[in-house]
């Protein structure tokens, strides 16, 4: 009996056929969600909104060929750039991770770059009002 | 079973479960030095869930449990309060799932499904605690499809990683005594 026992434990599949169900339903929910946003997504104005504890501080729209540094009184040490190809980022922080700066260049409506120890937080959305009302919060 | 034998089968459990504390933590400190997982979000490999996953498998759901809360507690301790915080949320939601569903398979749940129910657990986790310490300014929608493609990514990696380690977990666990 005692062997039984340690035999389910030990015996492991890596995989079983119906695993791949589990694994077709998470793609399709994943495309379905991804299908949803489409017009937020493609919507060719873009901008990236800068929140600095949970308050929109700065809206930077992101046209190409804009270049310059954001520097906000509220937190100092957080530089923030946005290039010329339409993308923005954490530069400096005095943050302990650098979880930040590591997320590098984020382009695409939906990515988020955060800073948590400093309550900084950078969401690229669809630049249209409309498409506003997709953004759905998780407790709304 | 005599009192001996259970006192002996219970210090077993307690230093095993010690072992793979330490490899969790051995872990996530190596996660910190590998670079960033290209990923549009900031999202983590979730290395130390090998151990977590390895201890639900050969140990149990309470030391399991032990092991991510500890893991968690000693991100507090090394890397402050809010690192803590945003590490134990998606810990625990994640080792919560991975124990309900050993539970619900009757401890026959491949690891495959284990591995990135936990992974994309810890992401939701993490999106949780975010959209509440950030004001929900994150959406969801718009972030869903990342946490969950890139879930099922990472989960393979440690679910591989721990189908790896299977057979010299094995012959580790068999030893009695």
């Amino acid at each position: 009996m005692k062997d039984k026992v340690e035999e389910t434990r030990d015996r492991r599949v890596f995989i079983r056929s119906r695993d791949l169900f589990v694994l077709v339903a998470l793609v399709a929910v994943a495309l379905i969600l991804y299908f949803v946003t489409w017009s937020t997504r493609n919507s060719s104005e873009l901008v990236a909104k800068i929140y600095y504890d949970g308050q929109l501080i700065e809206v930077v729209e992101l046209n190409s060929g804009t270049e310059r540094d954001f520097q906000f009184d509220v937190e100092p040490s957080i530089t923030i750039r946005q290039f010329a190809d339409k993308s923005i980022a954490f530069m400096s922080s005095d943050c302990p991770d650098r979880i930040c700066i590591k997320s590098g260049r984020i382009r695409r409506a939906g990515e988020f770059a955060a800073c948590v120890p400093n309550r900084f937080l950078i969401v690229i959305e669809g630049a249209d009002p409309s498409s506003g009302q997709e953004d759905v919060d998780l407790v709304a | 079973m005599s009192r001996e034998e259970r006192k002996t089968v219970s210090i077993q459990r307690l230093t095993r479960s010690a072992v793979l504390l330490a490899a969790a933590l051995v872990l996530g400190l190596i996660e910190g030095f590998l670079p960033p997982l290209p990923a549009p979000v900031p999202l983590r490999y979730g290395l130390a869930n090998v151990a977590v996953m390895a201890t639900l498998i050969f140990i149990g759901s309470f030391e399991a449990f032990s092991v991510a809360f500890l893991k968690s507690i000693f991100v507090f301790m090394t890397r402050g309060l809010i690192a803590g915080a945003v590490s134990m949320t998606g810990t625990l939601l994640s080792v919560g799932v991975m124990i309900a569903l050993e539970r619900l398979f009757k401890r026959r749940i491949s690891i495959f499904l284990l591995s990135i129910s936990g992974a994309i657990a810890h992401n939701i986790g993490q999106l949780i605690f975010l959209t509440l310490f950030m004001q929900y300014r994150i959406s969801v929608l718009l972030v869903g499809p990342y946490l969950l493609v890139f879930g099922i990514l990472t989960g393979i990696l440690s679910g591989a990683l721990l189908y790896a380690m299977m057979r010299p977990l094995q012959s580790f666990f068999r030893r009695n005594g």
